[in-house]
């Protein structure tokens, strides 16, 4: 499903070049979940923008299905992350002025996609226990249900691969076991996931489970 | 579509940030409303007095052809005269085809009359210029005692107007015309040497003047093809030196007028000009600012896969709700405003008439919205190319633009 061959990825800070992601080989398999864990800072973000195609790599491929991505236009790009690819960025990110309904379902229709989008999100609220929120504005929910709702938004127009970065930060036991068993739901349903946390404790027996350190990520 | 869903909804969420734009907008619009149509009133009804005078040349009392020319524009009350016998030595100049005298006389703010209104006596005989009017109203030609009003005057309830404690009967209104004549009294000479008669006007005045040896200004129509600057230079040409008169062109008596409406129009553009420069560096500075602001709302929209398009959509979209807002608004209200207090304004800017036909304004509301639309389109573009130009990896991070 994904697999990444000696990505590269350099910044400059203070006339420094480091490598953020150091020469990684990856691989992750349809129906896979993967935790990556690393201290902040190691390049967890930046290798999960390089396979989302939001960053483009120095050096190295990205093959998604078989097929190498790594030079995609950028209207490529656009369309794997539109139909294949999910990203559930770190921290808050519903858009203020929407409500949850409509947090989940516009940003898929400004991609075109319309049909059963409204019918599922509303499954998906359910799921999550926010079906009564449905026309709330995010400025009303709690940090665990807007987490809840970025994520319902990452699944609902049925992504191969969901990539989440930090989804259970700031998060309570509840909040995260709540996630978790999502995630891991998903996964046995055969979607791919990786996402990435501080939190030791959310690793469970069934999980992938991958270092990063300083660029480089190891198995666990 | 739902590029505009999208738009709306961050409009109608930061109602602050949105008024004050459509604010910049309305203000353009109304401005660009409003002097137009004081600048189209004045040119149309500086255009419309030419044509309604009918005379190629006019002859009026030396020095009095800057008060001849306020009368028939502004509708200012004037009441020079000379003596008519320098009417022999002008008609029988070369290529005039009729000439006709008129008589100006203005009523008094008092007991004695019913408003203080421009009165003009003609020569019903002589006449080519009152008369083509009557004939195109469909209104006889007034006799002894009797009055033609212009659109602007209101008689009383019996038909009847009365001047200097004189009753006289109204026997017919002419169309307006949207020219100071609608606010004219007219009459034949007779009934305006029995005004003179009366006690009031004695008590007045003290004599009672001959109104065949009066004349305000002398009305002359030329021959066809005959030049009137011509008729005009052939007319001083001919009254010797020290005369107190003088023949002007229609156009000539105007000029003054005319030039002051023209450098009105042409100010007035400039600054339209300044507003609208104003106006989209107002916009661009808060669609700028409020962009930058929003750079994580268009990463988490582009990193779900909406593409550059799209977001640049969305800020183009919001541009130009803000400028149809505005210039409608702009619009309506500088509608309402003239509607409502349009009699007012006339008055308080001395204006001869103002504009209100609904066609005419529905066609430069038309005009003052597009305007508005492209000033906040425009202004709008540099914060849609940003967020179109900016990478992705930038807008996540909340990165300024």
């Amino acid at each position: 499903m994904l697999r990444t061959k000696q990505l590269t990825k350099s910044f400059s800070r203070q006339e420094k070049t480091f490598e953020a992601v150091d020469h990684v080989d990856f691989s992750l398999d349809k129906g896979e979940f993967c935790i990556l864990t690393g201290p902040s800072g190691c390049g967890k973000s930046t290798f999960f923008h390089l396979v989302c195609g939001i960053t483009k790599a120095d050096s190295g491929e990205i093959f998604f299905n078989g097929e190498d991505i790594t030079n995609y236009s950028e209207k490529q790009l656009t369309e794997l992350r539109a139909n294949k690819v999910s990203y559930i960025l770190q921290g808050d990110s519903l858009l203020s002025n929407f409500t949850v309904l409509e947090n989940i379902c516009l940003p898929h229709k400004l991609c075109g996609r319309y049909e059963g989008l409204e019918e599922k999100a509303m499954e998906l609220l359910r799921e999550f226990g926010l079906d009564t929120m449905a026309y709330d504005y995010p400025s009303n929910l709690s940090g665990g249900e807007r987490r809840r709702v970025a994520i319902a938004r990452a699944f609902v127009h049925g992504p191969e691969l969901v990539v989440a970065d930090e989804p259970t930060s700031d998060l309570d036991e509840e909040n995260t076991a709540m996630i978790m068993d999502y995630f891991q739901r998903q996964a046995a349903e055969g979607k791919t996931i990786i996402i990435s946390t501080h939190d030791l404790s959310c690793i469970r027996p069934d999980m992938i489970h991958y270092v990063m350190k300083k660029g480089v990520i190891t198995r666990a | 579509m739902i590029t505009q869903i999208v738009a709306l909804k961050n409009l109608q969420r930061r109602p602050v940030r949105t008024w004050c734009m459509v604010f910049f907008v309305f203000m353009l619009a109304a401005s660009l409303f409003m002097s137009s149509v004081l600048v189209d009133s004045m040119e149309a009804s500086l255009e419309k007095t030419v044509n309604r005078i009918g005379a190629d040349v006019i002859v009026v009392p030396k020095e009095y052809e800057s008060s001849m020319a306020d009368s028939l524009f502004m509708g200012e009350l004037c009441n020079f005269s000379f003596d008519s016998k320098w009417v022999e030595d002008i008609k029988n100049v070369d290529g005039i085809e009729a000439i006709s005298p008129q008589l100006y006389m203005q009523t008094m703010s008092a007991s004695c009359c019913d408003s203080a209104v421009q009165l003009i006596a003609f020569d019903p005989e002589t006449d080519f210029i009152v008369s083509s009017w009557l004939e195109d109203d469909g209104i006889k030609m007034p006799g002894r005692g009797e009055f033609i009003v212009g659109s602007s005057i209101t008689p009383g309830d019996s038909g009847t107007m009365k001047f200097f404690n004189v009753e006289y009967k109204v026997i017919g209104q002419l169309e307006k015309t949207g020219t100071s004549y609608d606010s004219c009294v007219f009459m034949n000479y007779d009934t305006a040497q029995d005004m003179m008669n009366g006690e009031t006007w004695v008590k007045f005045f003290g004599e009672t003047p001959d109104v065949r040896q009066m004349v305000s200004s002398l009305m002359i129509r030329a021959e066809e093809d005959m030049p009137i600057t011509t008729i005009a230079g052939a007319i001083n040409f001919k009254l010797p030196d020290g005369s107190p008169v003088s023949a002007y062109t229609t156009n000539g008596i105007m000029s003054d007028a005319m030039a002051s409406v023209e450098s009105m129009g042409s100010y007035t553009r400039i600054l339209m000009g300044l507003i609208s420069v104003l106006v989209v560096a107002a916009l661009l500075c808060i669609f700028t600012i409020t962009i930058n602001e929003r750079t994580k709302e268009f990463g988490i929209l582009a990193s779900l896969g909406a593409d550059s398009s799209k977001l640049s959509g969305i800020v183009l979209t919001e541009g130009f709700m803000i400028g149809l807002a505005g210039g409608l608004i702009g619009t309506a209200v500088s509608v309402a405003v003239i509607m409502i207090f349009g009699g007012t304004i006339v008055n308080v800017m001395e204006l001869p008439q103002l504009n209100s036909d609904i066609a005419y304004m529905l066609m430069l509301g038309l005009r003052c919205t597009g305007l508005a639309l492209v000033v906040s389109v425009a202004a709008s573009l540099y914060s849609a190319w940003k967020v179109s130009r900016n990478n992705l990896d930038a807008l996540i991070k909340g990165e300024e633009m």
